[in-house]
């Protein structure tokens, strides 16, 4: 079920209201919840209901023997239990074919199955959530949560079950526990998120969407002008649908009083791949970098290794792929590299000034080539078209097509404008300040640029992961 | 004294409210004009009837768009002793089979209207469904397929959304306000403005290469083989057939190509067609498919330029001004 359906606002009033009505009372108000969050996830497919249940069962139990008697092997058996699914459903089937191909290389035939292509929504995401959960109460940060639907609704609330933002169990299961007030201001800008998420999906990624997927769909005859504009394309749109759904996810917390973390902070104005990191999917690389590069060691030791294996894993998360991992393992590199300069230049103890002025503009530019670069391994559908698509973008012959699409460079130099503009109306405290007519005026256009370009509708990218 | 949380959450909803009302009036009101809009072919048929009546229509896809150039194909019947006409291009890209059979119904019965060319190509021969039309619910559809064709019967600002496109946006502002200053060849944002502007760019003969080029001719022989394409000749032929009712003197054509090769598009099937389609409607189909004109002539493999378009258009009307019927309908009294 995606949020700009009438599914889904069919599915949200009346949860909305029995919440509201019921805050009184948390079976009531939880269980609407809960509800609601099976509803959402069954609509798609459901079968992976059952998973989502029976990791929720699982990993409840886990959690309070966990803290009746703390334990290492216990922690590995629930941890390794969530990463087979994940496994299982995401990655099987790739590891599964590599083996046959390898087994076909050196001249063996390999009896292995042709597995299902069934990949459960929000997969990755509810299992980093509750993976996170788990070493957190093992490291005693959070206690085990006691009440089974509090717990439930932690898993699966639908606002961010199937792309995030990835919740911390301190932060989001307080909220849960605590009868909430409701909070007219709250709800206003929540009303605001929801709608300027849905003009960023429609009226922007999915727009975009038709060129990128123009480029792609034969990179070999691509101009080196259309190739540039194809992946500009998708660099936009990727950012725009998924910033699109986060502010969504937001909106809808907010509409139910609950505090959903910002998951993007104008990443493609970053002078280095760190800061671009710590501005994209904010939520996904605060978990590797606490869940994964410290524990391996962080800045402490073995840098370039820790910081290569943890964007290796991050590539793999988004995806079953050689160009995922490749994709991943260059970040990697590129982070380490750029550590290794900061120092070289700084010394260990001092980070440096951040660049300013043209200085940075420079930075900004290189480091937002550099990750466009990089997008194409992410959007190709395999490897090879991936080569053949750089090959067009950095190789001759260098050949123009004369024109651009009116509506791709217009909505490409509206994003690069206006993102500044966007990002600070969505805080809540700038947006509550605004006049009426300013607030009214800011929706609207959002709501007819969604009305406009809405029609076919289109699955969230990060779904897919 | 500033309001509280709850009075601007009250105003904030109910203004939105008011926003959506108001748009649903405006699109109630002006919907023909918003649906006009919401299509390059209902905005071009749009266009036409704001500058009705037209003694000359062309009917194609963006080829048409490209060749038939009315300035230069009206100064040319004028320099053959033509009085004052008028013509208007109607023609779309990506103009279908479909398209040209509803926008040839609606001018059919156009007042003032003499003479209609209409394109034959692979392209216009193209069927396919329309791009304005609502299809159908599905007996399985979903929720949301039945949420939205329920709007879509009872909103007008569900029904006429595509108007907010930004391509949109854009032929309301031209159809709303320019309208009268368009002759229908303005395809990209430039040319709207050249002609809003009053600065259409307009060739001398001079300008002109010696090249020459006359249609070919298909004998009645090869009508007898035409019957791969029968249902598009069937359509061609109530088109020109509906023309007819009216005394409008409607010719076909298929556009010049910048590399014919040794058959052209003129290939045996194709000229078959044409055989077939003179010899059910009786109209005359001109087959400039192997022409050979300079590579200038056109802005790619099938469309001409500017200056090849504005020759092409000359080429057209001393074809007009040759053929008896259409010199008399269009009132030229000397043909040399």
């Amino acid at each position: 079920m995606l949020f700009h359906s009438f599914a889904f606002v069919a599915l949200l009033i009346p949860t909305l209201l029995v919440y509201w009505l019921a805050a009184g009372s948390r079976t009531v108000r939880l269980g609407a919840l809960l509800a609601a969050s099976m509803v959402f996830y069954a609509y798609h497919h459901w079968p992976s209901l059952f998973l989502l249940l029976g990791t929720i069962a699982v990993n409840y139990t886990a959690a309070r023997f966990q803290e009746r008697r703390r334990s290492r092997p216990l922690l590995a058996g629930v941890v390794l239990f969530d990463l087979s699914l994940l496994f299982w459903f995401k990655y099987a089937g790739f590891v599964s074919s590599q083996l046959v191909l390898l087994a076909a290389a050196v001249g063996l035939r390999l009896p292995l199955p042709e597995l299902s292509p069934w990949l459960p929504l929000g997969i990755s995401f509810f299992t980093f959530q509750v993976i996170a959960y788990q070493v957190d109460v093992y490291r005693g940060t959070v206690p085990a949560e006691r009440s089974l639907l509090v717990f439930a609704v932690f898993k699966s609330f639908f606002a961010q079950l199937i792309a995030g933002p990835i919740v911390r169990a301190k932060d989001f299961l307080p909220q849960l526990r605590e009868r909430p007030r409701f909070d007219p201001a709250r709800f206003h800008h929540g009303l605001f998120l929801f709608f300027a998420g849905m003009a960023l999906k429609i009226g922007l990624a999915d727009v975009l969407r038709e060129f990128a997927d123009e480029a792609f769909r034969d990179p070999a005859n691509l101009p080196t002008t259309d190739a540039w504009l194809g992946i500009y394309a998708f660099a936009v749109q990727l950012f725009s649908d998924f910033w699109g759904y986060s502010t969504m996810a937001r909106g809808l917390g907010e509409l139910f009083g609950l505090e959903l973390p910002v998951n993007f902070d104008l990443p493609y104005l970053s002078a280095s791949l760190q800061e671009f990191w710590r501005r994209w999917h904010i939520t996904l690389s605060a978990w590797f970098r606490d869940y994964v590069y410290i524990p391996l060691g962080g800045n402490r030791a073995h840098r370039v290794r820790n910081a290569v294996v943890t964007m290796t894993l991050a590539g793999i998360w988004h995806g079953a792929g050689w160009s995922f991992i490749l994709w991943g393992a260059i970040h990697g590199a590129w982070l380490a590299l750029e550590g290794a300069w900061r120092n070289w230049r700084h010394g260990e103890a001092r980070p440096g000034t951040p660049p300013t002025g043209w200085g940075r503009v420079v930075r900004v530019l290189a480091v937002f080539h550099g990750v466009c670069l990089l997008w194409v391994l992410f959007r190709a559908p395999s490897l090879q078209v991936a080569l053949v698509y750089l090959s067009r973008l950095l190789l001759p012959p260098y050949t123009g097509h004369g024109s651009v699409p009116e509506t791709l460079a217009i909505w490409l130099i509206g994003f690069a404008l206006l993102q500044g503009f966007l990002t600070r109306a969505l805080h809540r405290e700038r947006f509550l300040a605004w006049p009426s007519w300013a607030q009214v005026g800011l929706t609207s256009a959002m709501l007819i640029v969604a009305l406009g370009y809405g029609g076919q509708k289109y699955d969230f990218v990060y779904f897919a992961f | 004294m500033p309001a509280s949380p709850s009075a601007k959450l009250g105003i904030y909803v109910l203004a939105l409210l008011g926003v959506t009302a108001t748009l649903e009036l405006a699109c109630r009101h002006w919907q023909p004009l918003f649906r006009a809009a919401s299509h390059r072919s209902l905005f071009k048929a749009a266009l036409l009837e704001r500058r009705l009546p037209q003694d000359i229509v062309f009917f194609g896809t963006s080829r048409t768009g490209e060749a038939l150039r009315p300035g230069a194909l009206l100064a040319e019947l004028s320099e053959r002793g033509a009085p004052p006409l008028s013509a208007y291009n109607v023609s779309t890209p990506y103009s279908s089979l479909d398209i040209l059979q509803v926008a040839a119904q609606r001018f059919s019965t156009a007042p003032g209207m003499k003479v209609a060319v209409i394109e034959i190509s692979d392209d216009q021969l193209h069927r396919n469904s329309l791009p304005w039309a609502t299809e159908p619910l599905a007996a399985d559809a979903d929720i949301d397929a039945r949420a939205a064709a329920w709007l879509q019967a009872h909103s007008a600002l569900f029904a006429e959304r595509k108007v907010f496109v930004l391509n949109s946006l854009g032929r309301l502002g031209v159809v709303a306000l320019f309208g009268h200053t368009l002759d229908g060849t303005e395809e990209f944002g430039t040319d709207y403005v050249r002609a809003i502007l009053g600065q259409s760019r307009r060739y001398e003969p001079s300008a002109f290469q010696a090249v020459d080029c006359r249609p070919r001719p298909d004998g009645p022989l090869l009508a007898a083989a035409g019957e791969d394409l029968a249902a598009e000749r069937d359509i061609y032929a109530g088109i020109a057939r509906a023309f007819a009712e009216r005394g409008v003197e409607a010719a076909f054509y298929i556009p010049p190509v910048r590399d014919p090769g040794p058959e052209g598009e003129g290939r045996p099937a194709q000229r078959a067609f044409n055989a077939a389609l003179q010899a059910a409607t009786g109209r005359p189909v001109w087959d400039f498919s192997d022409c050979r004109l300079p590579p200038e002539y056109f802005r790619d493999a099938t469309h001409l330029s500017h200056l090849g378009g504005s020759h092409f258009s000359r080429m057209v009307a001393r074809q007009m001004a040759e053929d008896a019927r259409f010199a008399r309908g269009l009132g030229l009294h000397a043909v040399p």
